[in-house]
């Protein structure tokens, strides 16, 4: 058998030498054959079924998609957990978050927010990502299949939520590196320096102009559809404008400083006319008659942060708001940071509230005869029992305090949150006993006496219900509260003024009094117009990311920021007689550097064009 | 389909060689050693006809045709000294063959092939696993520490199952963690996890190279060494039957040690007062005296309690055994060898019974696993050898599911809210479990009901793998030349089936000893056990190999020649297969053995990468001078064997887990995103010019005999320069406005050096040996992409995993406060937090007065050992035989900045009994203790060197006593050939420096659930006896 079968190649080897190296040769071409990818195509890269960029923008959908994606981080800045356990409201005087060493909000607390801590703080990274996508899309813009009045529609959309994205910058980081429809390849070198504050305003507002030409007043009556409700309009783009006028003509901007050579966060000079700009700004948006002060469901404070979501729940307040999915967890983000725990939803573990007002916020609001608490008119008691009676009705739609109606599962009608510590009742009832969860000093409870409750909804808890609701960005009282303070700076107190703030009060819901002034003090003078403003926008616009940057453009962080936060201790003795104490809750630090942001270290490092800011 | 289309069509080429008969007359004789004991497969050659050649069987007997009766025959044999005889017209020659004791023949396993130990340039380490595969572990390079020079290694869990020692030749010089070197068994790569499950007595030896010279013939594979491992195969000789069997138990060599709840209460009472620093009123201590005293005399049990639950839930000691049955033996035709064998070891944990009339589901640790291996050579004519491989290996890993925390149980055991000695009694009073109610607990239900009733999660790991080959001898062609092909298929097919329940429902009560009344959790019935069953990794990998080797000597010229190509496609899950292909060629030329070269290079293609990118050529020149062979030399120091001088310089690379490189960036569509509805979006930005990350290797090395074998010394110098790593971007502006691709820019280095002395002697009836080895390697990061705060904290030009922090310099004392409680304006504080006395205190490096982010620096070395040594000893006399194994490794550190170091994150343990106190102000050794969360002492937020120690440790690693039954007494019994009994130990003794901290000095790493919660590492024992049937 073996001989059989090896006999052939063996007469073959008797033969010729030769035929002895051909199988050798053979192996060594077909070594060769085998290496060479182009032959056997072993090493052939696979292709990967992936979508490009020339695919998403030759299709209308996938284009529009695009655009969603664009809205994603609006709310970013706004958000209570900017800073993951807080927001800037926590870094300022209006609220205590969680304590939460390494996360920013504490740095600005304790005074040691730092080029190097500052990453945290996403509000550059994400204008950034989001600018260089609209880049994306403005690039791309051409090669879109829809008409082209859909695009302008379109267009205009992404260029306004730029300006709001540089915006966040601005107002937070000051100058920044203006990179107009730049897109940034990989291997890009980058090291563009940051233009001055007066550049930075002159390209938003420009932006806003020119995305405000694009768009419609009311975008459902452009395009007919329903399910457009919410996105960026020509209202979003004015209000932005004045917003950032507002700013650039206040105090800290419009002024020379010294220690600013490059200008990226000042203006050098004085000029009384960009108040003017801001006056005329505000204006614009009022005069397209599109917006009034929501007034459709009562109480009308309350309900303004319910609605606007959908068509059918339009809300003629609302100028530019993110719209966010509705999912189970969006449906109760709010509550899920500030309800208390004894009403806890169901994201909520115990510890992860993280929002509590401080009495600094609590004193700033008046009475329902809209006089503050320090007028002896006012008619407030003082520190005790009937403090929180016949308050600026706002202040039950911001705060949730001792003894404080709130929905609980299992009870028909609000039943009171229980905030203070001492002798809590033995009972098996929360509505009797929260306070072992609630209560100031407990491991899960409130660390200033209060919970925040504005923009929440009372039956979002256990048993109760579940509501998605727009994140409600620019409002029209914002807008009014912007013409009055620039009109002031501009002219001083007038009628229209006044009646400005006549309106916000009475939605508010404060008592016109006999004078049908709404406890407002008749014929002002400026100052006096300035700091009722000052506290009106403490007031009406608390938790909506406002406090943190006015009282830095009004020059009085130092005052307001450098000194002890407080908080109210109430103790329940064994017979149920509270007693109350004003307590320390943080001592908090500002340093003038910390009127701005700084700028992430690592991004100076990165680009040596890039200049920190003053103090830092 | 290639790869099958290609070997196809070698096996025919293979079959179409014939075969060369000899004539003339005939020679038959017996080899055997100076004693007289025969020695099948020694190789018989005709010099000068180098194809007429013959193998003695089994009885040492040859039969050999030569061509004239003046011929000369050369006798070969690996372990003996060659001879070569004039036949003189005999027709019968009788040879002894004396032992070759200079070791000068010692064959080295190299890749694709071996050399003798004379002829290697290369630097590699290799031991026998004759010296291991008693060892009482399960996994084989746990034991390989210090007895491999270059070999480091740090195991990092004793886990059944999961215990194998995570190890790196010549440390580590990797910026993106691609430190793992290429395992290669029989000439098929193998994973790190593969090698973990080999069975010790299926392995003939283990090599580690190290070198450019042995490594850059696996090109892009070979950048971080390579582990080689031949296994046994068949050989001449009668079959012999090996049975052992090894019983065991494994001891966990040191548990942590926890305060009792006396000593926690006394300590949170201390908590609180520290808290009121500063405050008008002091806070609420939370223990009264009388609570105190109850936990001191443990007079309420249930109100009061005092659980040791690590004593409770875990034993001291589990049990292993091993069993393996091997057969070994051949003839000319057929040599088989055939093994199998089963391990099994249990886990620490205790037997828990499950709840009265639930099911039973066992819940504790063990592995099993059962190994075969059948190695066939048949060998159909004189030139042909079929190779026929098949072997497997089939594991249980089973782990309790009723764990809540997901770092494991002895995560969990650390950790004060769950298993503090306070949490909750051991048991209710009427039988029930109870649960975390406290404060500061959970709600964690009692660990007992949770592991008695949770369930398990079990492993399967499925490994088979075949090996088909075939080797044809050439010599028709020319002499010397032969053509070998192999193909291997290799899979990985891993299952699990998981028998849980949701341990958070399980019923348990809280029981109120004031008034005798229980609570419920909320649920009162026992939830079902769903059960989850699925495939995990689903892996194959096939690989062919087709190579020419031509070796020959022409008098004084010795050449030897390779030239061998591979194909391997890895298919893992449901990803596209990917393709490799490589081409090498080696070439070793030597005059006399004197002086010597070898060039190999090795072209490699990869389609991960774009075409232009895809191929690199790594290629490598060594050389060697003998010293020894110069003639002079053996006259003036005819004391010295052996004195060679090697040197090395080349190219290997890497590509391990790199991307495949895409040529577009992808978009994403989201869904949605917003009300509005879906979204699209950019994904993050390319790089397409991806390619092989490389490494320059330069050795130099000497060996060294003495006195006819009874010293040899080795040592080796090596630097390697590792450029084109492929890492992340940190140096792009964030203006990009998108995640930036890694590119091929990291450069770093490695030096070190290894060296090793052995010396053997024999005294009368006693032989022993000693021998120690000691290797040193430190590496620096010379290019990475960074973009760091402060210039002083660049990691260029500093060590590979370093760790930035402060530099603790003590505790702040009273006297650095003022009067009002502040930190006086003159000492530097930090903002982070307020400080009172007794806070850690830190240097204030750049002198601004505050402690800030610019104050950090780099801390201590890193994890892995700059330096490991071992030293071992053997003694034999008569039957008897003594060995062991010191190692230990130094030049490195050890973090415990875990939750286990922070009171009440972790179980108190003994150190924080000596907190920072007013009273204990001179010698604290933690700082003083505190319930509000105080960043400035919570040593995994603000890292310092606090908790960074030295790490040290030397470990009787292992010691075996053996006794060898004589061959008399055998010989009564009758079927025996061979009876050997030992007692074995591993990690008998272990002196350590770990400072404050109660880590393993291994284990401890720097993640922040580390730290003392792996499963311990565990000092095995065993009795076992090895029979050889007759």
């Amino acid at each position: 058998m073996k001989d059989k079968l090896f006999s052939a190649s063996k007469s073959g080897a008797m033969r010729s030498g030769q035929g002895m190296i051909k199988p050798f040769i053979s192996f060594l071409l077909l070594t060769l054959a085998l290496s060479s990818c182009k032959k056997t195509g072993f090493l052939d890269q696979k292709t990967l079924s992936q979508i490009t960029e020339q695919q998403v923008f030759s299709d209308s959908l996938r284009s529009w998609q695009y655009i969603n994606s664009r809205y994603n981080d609006v709310s970013y800045s706004w958000e209570i957990t900017r800073w993951r356990n807080g927001g800037v409201e926590s870094a300022s005087d209006e609220a205590q978050s969680q304590y939460q060493p390494t996360q920013v909000q504490t740095y600005w607390q304790t005074g040691s927010i730092s080029p190097s801590n500052v990453g945290g703080d996403q509000v550059w990274s994400l204008a950034y990502q989001q600018t260089r996508a609209i880049n994306i899309f403005l690039k791309n813009k051409k090669n879109i299949p829809v008409t082209q009045r859909t695009k302008n529609l379109w267009e205009g959309q992404v260029r306004v939520l730029r300006a709001w994205y540089l915006a966040s910058v601005l107002k937070s980081y000051g100058g920044f590196p203006i990179l107009r429809d730049t897109v940034f390849d990989a291997n890009a070198k980058i090291d563009i320096p940051r233009s001055s504050y007066e550049d930075c305003v002159k390209y938003i507002t420009s932006e806003c102009d020119a995305a405000g030409a694009l768009l419609p007043v009311d975008y459902v009556a452009a395009t007919g559809n329903q399910v457009d409700y919410g996105r960026a309009t020509k209202g979003a783009a004015l209000a932005l404008k004045a917003r950032v006028l507002l700013y650039a003509a206040s105090p800290l901007m419009n002024q020379s400083r010294g220690d600013d050579p490059g200008r990226l966060v000042s203006y050098g000079n004085y000029d009384v006319n960009r108040w003017k700009l801001a006056a005329d700004a505000a204006q614009a948006v009022i005069d397209l008659n599109q917006y009034s002060l929501f007034r459709k469901v009562t109480p009308y404070f309350y309900n303004l942060w319910l609605n606007g979501l959908t068509y059918a729940t339009a809300n003629s307040e609302m100028i530019f708001a993110f719209e966010p999915p509705t999912t189970t967890q969006n449906n109760m983000v709010r509550e899920t940071v500030c309800n208390p725990p004894s009403r806890a939803t169901r994201y909520q573990s115990g510890a992860t509230v993280s929002s509590w007002p401080l009495q600094e916020l609590v004193d700033a609001f008046g009475m329902a005869n809209g006089k503050p608490i320090s007028d002896p008119a006012s008619g407030y008691p003082g520190t005790g029992d009937n403090m929180y009676l016949n308050r600026d009705p706002r202040f039950y739609a911001t705060i949730t305090y001792n003894g404080g109606p709130r929905y609980l599962s299992g009870f028909s009608g609000d039943q009171p949150v229980w905030t203070y510590t001492g002798v809590i009742p033995n009972s098996t009832s929360i509505a009797v006993n929260g306070a072992l969860t609630d209560g100031i000093y407990t491991p899960t409870g409130t660390r200033t006496g209060y919970y925040a409750y504005k923009m929440l909804c009372n039956n979002v808890a256990p048993g109760g219900v579940e509501l998605n609701r727009p994140r409600i960005l620019m409002r029209y009282a914002e807008v009014l509260l912007n013409a009055a303070e620039a009109n002031n700076e501009l002219n001083g107190p007038s009628g229209q003024i006044y009646n400005w703030l006549k309106d916000i009060r009475s939605r508010a819901g404060i008592a016109p009094g006999a004078d049908g002034m709404y406890g407002m003090k008749a014929g002002m003078s400026q100052l006096e117009m300035r700091s009722f403003l000052q506290n009106e926008r403490q007031v009406e616009l608390a938790f909506e990311e406002h406090r943190f940057y006015d009282i830095r453009r009004w020059k009085l962080a130092p005052a307001l920021l450098n000194k002890d936060m407080h908080g109210m201790e109430i103790t329940r003795a064994a017979d149920g007689k509270f007693s109350y104490r004003t307590i320390v809750v943080r001592s908090n630090t500002f340093r003038d550097a910390m009127y701005w942001f700084p700028i992430a270290q690592a991004e100076l490092t990165k680009s040596s064009a890039l200049k920190q800011n003053p103090g830092y | 389909m290639k790869i099958l289309r290609n070997i196809v069509a070698l096996l025919c080429l293979l079959l179409s060689f014939n075969e060369i008969y000899g004539q003339s007359g005939q020679i038959t004789g017996r080899v055997t050693d100076e004693k007289g004991v025969t020695i099948p497969g020694v190789t018989v050659v005709e010099t000068g006809n180098l194809k007429n050649g013959a193998i003695t069987d089994e009885n040492g007997v040859f039969k050999i045709a030569v061509s004239n009766a003046n011929a000369t025959l050369k006798f070969s044999a690996t372990g003996f000294v060659g001879v070569t005889v004039p036949t003189n017209g005999k027709t019968q020659l009788n040879i002894a063959l004396k032992a070759d004791v200079k070791g000068l023949s010692e064959v080295v396993i190299v890749a694709y092939g071996q050399q003798t130990k004379l002829t290697t340039s290369g630097a590699i380490s290799s031991i026998k696993a004759v010296e291991i595969e008693t060892q009482p572990i399960s996994s084989i390079q746990n034991t390989l520490a210090g007895r491999l020079p270059g070999f480091f290694s740090a195991q990092r869990s004793g886990r059944p199952g999961a215990d194998a020692a995570d190890f790196f030749i010549r440390g580590i010089s990797s910026l993106n963690g691609d430190t793992q070197p290429l395992i290669i068994v029989d000439d098929i790569q193998w994973t790190y996890s593969q090698v973990a499950q080999l069975d010790p007595s299926e392995i003939e030896t283990i090599s580690i190279l190290k070198d450019a010279s042995t490594t850059a013939v696996y090109g892009v594979r070979g950048a971080n060494g390579v582990l080689l491992i031949t296994t046994k195969r068949g050989r001449i000789s009668k079959p012999t039957i090996t049975a052992s069997a090894s019983f065991g138990i494994n001891k966990v060599i040191r548990y942590p040690s926890f305060l009792d709840s006396y000593a926690i209460a006394v300590l949170q009472n201390e908590a609180i007062m520290n808290d009121s620093y500063g405050l008008s009123s002091p806070l609420t201590l939370p223990w009264t005296p009388a609570d105190l005293q109850k936990f001191k005399d443990g007079s309420d049990p249930y109100g009061h309690p005092n659980v040791n639950w690590q004593e409770e839930l875990l034993k001291n000691q589990a049990t292993q055994n091993n069993y393996n049955v091997d057969i070994r033996g051949g003839n000319k035709s057929v040599k088989y060898f055939t093994s199998f064998g089963y391990f099994t070891q249990d886990g620490l944990l205790r037997d828990f019974a499950p709840a009265p009339g639930t099911e039973s589901v066992s819940g504790n640790y063990f592995y099993n696993r059962i190994n075969f291996r059948s190695n066939l050579d048949v060998t159909p004519t004189k030139t042909l050898n079929i190779r026929f491989d098949l072997n497997g290996r089939f594991q249980t890993v089973n782990n309790p599911a009723g764990v809540l925390d997901p770092s494991g149980l002895f995560k969990e055991l650390i950790a004060f809210r769950a298993t503090s000695p306070l949490t909750m009694p051991l048991i209710n009073p009427n039988g029930t479990y109870g649960y975390a109610n406290q404060s500061w607990g959970n709600g964690y239900v009692n660990p007992i009901d949770r592991l008695a009733n949770g369930g398990y999660a079990r492993n399967f790991y499925n490994d088979f793998n075949i090996v088909v080959g075939a080797d044809q001898k050439l010599d028709f062609i020319t002499p010397g030349l032969n053509v070998k092909a192999n193909l291997s298929y290799a899979s990985t097919i891993n299952e699990h089936r998981n028998i849980t329940r949701d341990v958070n429902r399980l019923p348990a009560y809280y029981y109120n000893s004031a008034t005798g009344t229980y609570t419920s959790k909320g649920n009162n019935q026992f939830p079902i056990f769903g059960q989850n069953v699925g495939n995990d990794a689903n892996n194959n990998v096939t690989i062919f190999q087709g190579s020419l080797n031509y070796k020959r000597s022409f008098g004084v010229h010795n050449v030897e020649a390779l030239a061998l190509m591979q194909q391997q496609s890895t298919v893992t899950g449901a990803n596209v297969p990917l393709n490799f292909q490589s081409i090498v060629g080696r070439l070793n030329y030597d005059f006399k053995q004197r002086y010597g070269v070898q060039m190999t290079m090795a072209r490699n293609g990869n389609d991960l990468f774009r075409p232009d990118q895809r191929y690199a050529v790594f290629p490598s020149v060594a050389g060697f001078w003998n010293v020894s062979e110069e003639p002079f030399f053996k006259r003036l120091f005819p004391f010295i064997d052996l004195l060679k001088f090697r040197g090395s310089y080349g190219l290997s690379g890497s590509d391990n887990k790199y991307p495949t490189v895409l040529s577009a960036i992808t978009y994403t569509l989201p869904g949605a995103v917003n009300f509005f509805g879906n979204g699209a979006q950019e994904g993050a930005l390319i790089n397409t010019a991806v390619t092989w990350e490389k490494k320059r290797s330069t050795n130099a090395g000497v060996d060294i005999n003495l006195f006819k074998g009874k010293i040899s010394l080795t040592g080796d110098y090596f630097y390697e320069y590792r450029y084109d790593q492929l890492i992340g971007q940190a140096g792009i502006p964030l203006l990009i406005g998108q995640s930036v691709p890694s590119a091929n820019v990291g450069i770093s280095d490695n030096k070190g050096y290894e060296i090793s002395l052995t010396y053997r002697n024999k005294i009368g009836q006693v032989s022993y040996s000693i021998g120690g080895n000691f290797s040193h390697a430190i590496n620096k990061i010379i290019y990475t992409s960074e973009a760091p705060d402060f210039p002083y904290l660049a990691q260029t030009g500093r060590q590979i995993g370093l760790t930035k922090g402060y530099d603790f310099i003590g505790f702040y004392q009273q006297s650095d406060f003022d009067a009002s409680g502040q930190v006086k304006s003159d000492i530097p504080k930090p903002l982070w937090s307020t400080i009172q006395p007794g806070d850690l205190k830190y240097a204030d490096l750049n002198g601004d007065g505050l402690i800030t982010e610019a104050d950090q620096t780099f801390l201590a070395q890193p994890n892995i050992p700059a330096n490991t040594y071992g030293a071992n000893f053997g003694i034999n006399y008569k039957g008897f035989s003594l060995t062991g194994l010191f190692q230990g490794a130094f030049g490195y550190s050890i973090s415990a900045f875990a939750e286990s170091s922070e009171i009440f994150g972790g179980i108190p343990q003994p150190l924080q009994l000596q907190s920072w106190t007013p009273a204990n102000a001179a010698n604290p050794i933690y700082p003083r203790i505190g319930f509000v969360t105080n960043v400035n002492n919570i040593t995994w937020k603000t890292i310092s060197d606090y908790t960074f120690v030295p790490g040290s440790y030397l470990r009787l690693k292992s010691l075996e006593l053996g006794y060898q039954l004589p061959v008399v007494w055998l010989n009564k019994i009758g079927f025996l050939q061979s009876c050997r009994m030992y007692l074995s130990g591993y990690n008998l003794l272990t002196w350590r420096n770990t400072g404050r901290f109660q880590v393993d000095p291994e284990i401890a790493n720097q993640s922040s659930n580390a730290s003392g919660s792996s499963y311990p590492i565990t000092a095995n024992y065993a009795l076992g006896i090895q029979l050889g049937l007759k």
